[in-house]
């Protein structure tokens, strides 16, 4: 499965080795098995597939054989490629270049990124560098591994990039164009110089450090006046680039705080720092007194080294969920007269006319004018069922073409089309949201308070004492005060969170959100694609499973006396009154995955109907061809397919029937009172039936639906019982949501049905916070960002994803209750490193109080309280920490550490 | 301990120096990527050209 809905491209190159048991021959390129096809006797190496010939016969024209050597097992490298003679053919159009590339250094030259599928080993570097030599004009190639991005430099006037494009797919590695490449490389420029602030602070805090226990030792030594001044001046003039590089940072987020009026954990920071650097200074210039620059430097370094190991870990959780809407398509099929014409979605227009083929997604809004199918508009409103679009009805985009291809003549096309005009509506919401006030900030405003009066208390006390002092013991207070621990607790123990969790699939952006999670609130979730699996599946088989039953008085057909002619479909034959046979049904149910495959050497009646529905392109056939059990060949013959009604085929003697209750009913007259009971049951279950008749005679009822997943009632239960308040909002059938409520033992007072995104919305803004909001679709998009947290799920839509606060790459709701657990140690861990700096803090301000404090305790002290912090984040259980077991956790950067060990 | 005025500054130099050269390698592009280089380094650039040892070469005394 792949990590987006099925509009992604699948992700084959780790398909499953070949199994020994088949005793094919392994592909020499990929590794898979060769089908019996594509054997070619006269020659040793054998290919699964035009791709990987071809992929083989580049690497040996180049002399890149080594690969294989590199490779060592054979690491399967088969691409997707697709039929049409241009795949991307839209890379080269003016739209898309002025999106996604840039000029390199000059104008000649261009650069790009593209995310890669499938570059997961150091032969997948070694081969893409190597891309310069294979084709011309290519000037430069470089992997960044962790994120598969390959950075490109080309000439397009030497090599079209469609031709680059193709031939990375020919070589397995499928491009698509990475989104935000001013946004990285904006990024990447913040990144370099926080490294540099923190190289800079830190060379100055050792060396301030050096000079300090010279100075220290000196105290209990004796020290000539001379040198202690040198050491002294020294000390200071190292300190300015410090403040002016570092510490600026905590005065522009302190004041900025203090304008906005609202309360920063900076505050106190910039107030101990200032203390202390302007009493070093001025007893510098003085030549004696207390100087603080040991404290000083090395509380900048140490509060920027905390920042920047929680804007890490951040950053890579965001740049995860920025790599799976990279894979989402971004082009269209577009009819020129006859021609076909492959070209960006944003370069479509009203009045042009696409082609849509089954399993893509509409491109733009428009009105289908050839063709009808069946379509899935479950990420735009929610709905589960599959419904039925005709020539003339209109179509949105982002809905996904179920069965058929159509042509589409488009109305409106990018921003103005009402997926559009939703993403529009987000941004505006997410805009408005109020930042999340973090306990420490909270804690921050309490604690200038306390410290000022405290100091304050300090001056009054000791002018009485020894006026002389008074003013050095204040400003002792102030700097041990400082709160390092405090200030470092919080983003170390959430770096160490989101770091954790993202190993096991939960991608947090933002490290504030884990404290909001934290208290039990309000849980809104949408139904389809969250609740639910989001796709139609078998549900219930009931009634029999031979094709015939011995015990009614139908003859057996292998028996000489049955006459083939007696049952020969009559479909439209009045059967009213011949004698139906209540006897063959009886609606047990039986487990789908035991259903058997034959019954005394016959194939059985799942097996038949496994064999037919395998032939037909509709949604009902496709879950049930997926889910029953598959025979050898069986000989289906006349097989009918009446759109709307049914499919109907003949087996030897016997014939057969899926249809809709309502065909039934036409045709074979009316249905047995069980089996209305049965129906029943069904349509209150919100499942789709479909009756099985053989020779015209009921013999099964199938219920398809859309599954609740297995793990969504027991987490639901599990965190009701920690006091969230859980309800659903979707967009599909009230009807359909009561009966997933009931299921799941849901408050129906708290479950909504049939919204539309504007009323979950609504719904989400009207109640008290803290809301958490998880979704998948587009319809959920502005009640996600509208939440105080919201959450995305595996499989989610494009704008989901963007939205989204928190993505679980991992699919079911074990990773929702996994993710509310964490936050809720990462707050008791936050909480208790709290406590720690806190004790420290009150223990420094009490020795200030009573005079009995220097720069030498603030010097040990400080380590003393921030190594604690240090250690017990760390040592903090959040999340497990073991890597996700789940093989399907499609994050799709590959990590670092799983890679190396491969 | 008149080197003081001397070794002090020389030794504040080469932090500085170190410094420096941090900064360049950071603006260079150094730290951008940290996990591909690691396993950059495992290929063997040019097997048929480069030699480092011609057989004929003689280990110095």
């Amino acid at each position: 499965m792949t990590s987006t809905k099925p509009n992604s491209p699948p992700t084959e190159p780790t398909a499953d080795p070949p199994t020994p048991s088949q005793a094919e021959l392994p592909c020499d390129h990929c590794g898979l098995p060769v089908p019996k096809g594509l054997l070619r006797a006269d020659r040793k190496a054998q290919y699964c597939c035009n791709g990987c010939e071809m992929a083989a016969l580049l690497l040996n024209e180049h002399g890149l054989e080594a690969l294989y050597a590199q490779t060592l097992q054979g690491k399967p490298t088969r691409s997707q490629a697709t039929q049409e003679a241009e795949p991307y053919a839209h890379f080269d159009d003016a739209v898309f270049q002025k999106l996604y590339t840039r000029p390199y250094k000059n104008s000649q030259i261009q650069e790009i990124e593209l995310y890669l599928e499938g570059v997961h080993c150091a032969a997948c570097i070694w081969l893409l560098e190597k891309l310069p030599s294979l084709l011309v004009g290519v000037h430069e190639a470089r992997i960044d591994f962790r994120r598969s991005a390959l950075r490109l430099v080309w000439n397009p006037e030497h090599q079209r990039l469609s031709q680059i494009a193709l031939f990375l797919d020919r070589l397995g590695y499928p491009p698509h164009p990475y989104r935000d490449l001013y946004k990285g490389s904006h990024q990447q420029k913040e990144d370099r110089q926080m490294l540099i602030r923190i190289a800079l602070t830190g060379a100055v805090a050792g060396n301030v450090m050096l000079l300090a226990f010279a100075l220290y030792s000196g105290i209990f030594s004796g020290m000539e006046p001379a040198y202690r001044n040198l050491f002294r001046w020294i000390s200071f003039l190292l300190t300015i680039p410090s403040m002016i590089w570092g510490g600026s940072l905590f005065f522009r987020s302190a004041i900025g705080a203090l304008r906005a009026q609202s309360l920063h954990i900076d505050q106190p920071i910039a107030l101990g720092l200032a203390a202390g650097f302007l009493s070093g200074a001025v007893n510098t210039f003085r030549g004696h007194g207390e100087i603080y620059f040991d404290s000083v430097t090395a509380l900048i370094f140490l509060l920027l080294v905390g920042r920047w190991l929680q804007r890490r870990q951040q950053r890579m959780a965001a740049q995860a969920t920025e790599l799976l809407y990279s894979l989402s398509p971004s082009r269209a099929t577009r009819i020129n007269g006859e021609q076909r014409q492959s070209v960006s979605v944003e370069a479509l227009q009203s009045g042009d006319i696409v082609e849509v083929l089954a399993g893509e997604t509409f491109p733009a809004d428009g009105v289908i004018c050839q063709g009808h199918t069946l379509i899935d508009s479950a990420i735009l409103t929610g709905e589960s069922r599959p419904t039925h679009r005709n020539e003339g009805d209109s179509i949105f985009a982002g809905t996904l073409n179920l069965s058929a291809v159509v042509r589409v003549t488009i109305q409106r096309a990018g921003s103005e089309t009402r997926l559009g005009q939703l993403l529009r509506e987000v941004e505006e919401t997410s805009q408005k949201r109020a930042p999340i006030v973090q306990l420490a900030d909270r804690l921050a405003g309490r604690f200038v308070v306390v410290v000022v009066i405290l100091a304050i208390i300090t001056a009054i006390l000791w002018s009485h004492l020894d006026p002389s002092l008074a003013l050095e013991h204040a400003v002792a207070l102030l700097v041990i005060c400082c709160p390092c621990a405090l200030a470092l607790a919080t983003p170390l123990a959430i770096g160490v969170s989101i770091g954790r969790a993202a190993r096991r699939g939960i991608l947090i952006k933002g490290g504030a959100l884990l404290e909001s999670l934290a208290t039990p609130g309000t849980l809104w979730l949408d139904k389809t694609g969250t609740l639910t699996e989001g796709n139609f599946r078998l549900i219930q088989w009931l009634g029999t499973t031979r094709l015939s039953d011995p015990s009614s008085h139908h003859p057996h057909p292998n028996t000489p006396l049955s006459n083939p002619l007696s049952h020969h479909p009559q479909p439209n034959a009045p059967l009213s009154d011949s004698p139906v046979s209540t006897a063959l049904f009886s609606p047990i149910s039986h487990p789908i995955d035991e259903l058997p495959t034959e019954h005394a050497g016959q194939p059985s009646l799942p097996a038949l109907i496994q064999a037919l529905e395998a032939q037909i392109a509709h949604p009902i056939a496709r879950a049930l061809a997926q889910a029953l059990p598959q025979s050898r060949a069986s000989d289906l013959f006349d097989v009918q397919h009446t759109v709307g009604e049914g499919i109907t085929a003949r087996f030897a003697n016997d014939t057969l029937a899926i249809l809709s209750p309502s065909a039934f009913v036409r045709r074979f007259g009316p249905l047995p009172s069980q089996a209305e009971a049965t129906l029943e049951t069904i349509t209150l279950d919100a499942l789709t039936p479909a009756l099985i008749a053989v020779n015209q005679q009921l013999a099964a009822i199938v219920a398809l639906g859309d599954p609740i997943r297995q793990d969504a009632a027991s987490t639901l239960q599990a965190l009701q019982r920690k006091g969230w308040r859980i309800g659903i909002l979707s967009g599909d059938h009230p009807h359909v949501v009561h009966a997933v409520a009931k299921r799941l033992q849901l408050d129906l007072q708290r479950c909504h049905g049939g919204l539309s995104p504007e009323d979950k919305l609504r719904i989400v803004n009207q109640t008290p916070a803290p809301v958490v909001m998880v979704g998948d679709g587009v319809n959920d998009a502005a009640a996600l960002s509208a939440a105080t947290v919201g959450i995305g799920v595996h499989g989610g839509a494009e704008a989901c994803l963007a939205i989204a606060d928190i993505f679980l790459s991992r699919p079911g709701m074990t990773p929702l209750h996994e993710l509310l657990d964490g936050a809720q140690h990462t707050l008791h861990a936050i909480r208790r490193n709290l406590r720690f700096s806190l004790s420290y803090n009150i223990l420094g301000a009490t020795l200030a109080v009573a005079g009995m404090i220097g720069p030498l305790a603030a010097a040990i002290l400080m380590p003393l309280s921030s190594l604690t912090v240090v250690t017990l984040s760390f040592r903090a259980y959040t999340f497990p920490t073991t890597a996700a077991a789940d093989p399907n956790a499609a994050c799709p950067v590959t990590p670092p550490h799983s890679a190396l060990s491969a | 301990m008149e080197a003081l005025y001397l070794v002090l500054p020389l030794a504040l130099l080469f932090s500085a120096s170190a410094v420096g050269f941090f900064v360049w390698a950071a603006k260079n592009g150094q730290f951008d990527d940290l996990d591909t280089p690691a396993m950059r380094i495992l290929f063997d650039e040019n097997k048929h050209t480069k030699k480092t040892n011609p057989p004929n070469k003689t280990t110095p005394p």
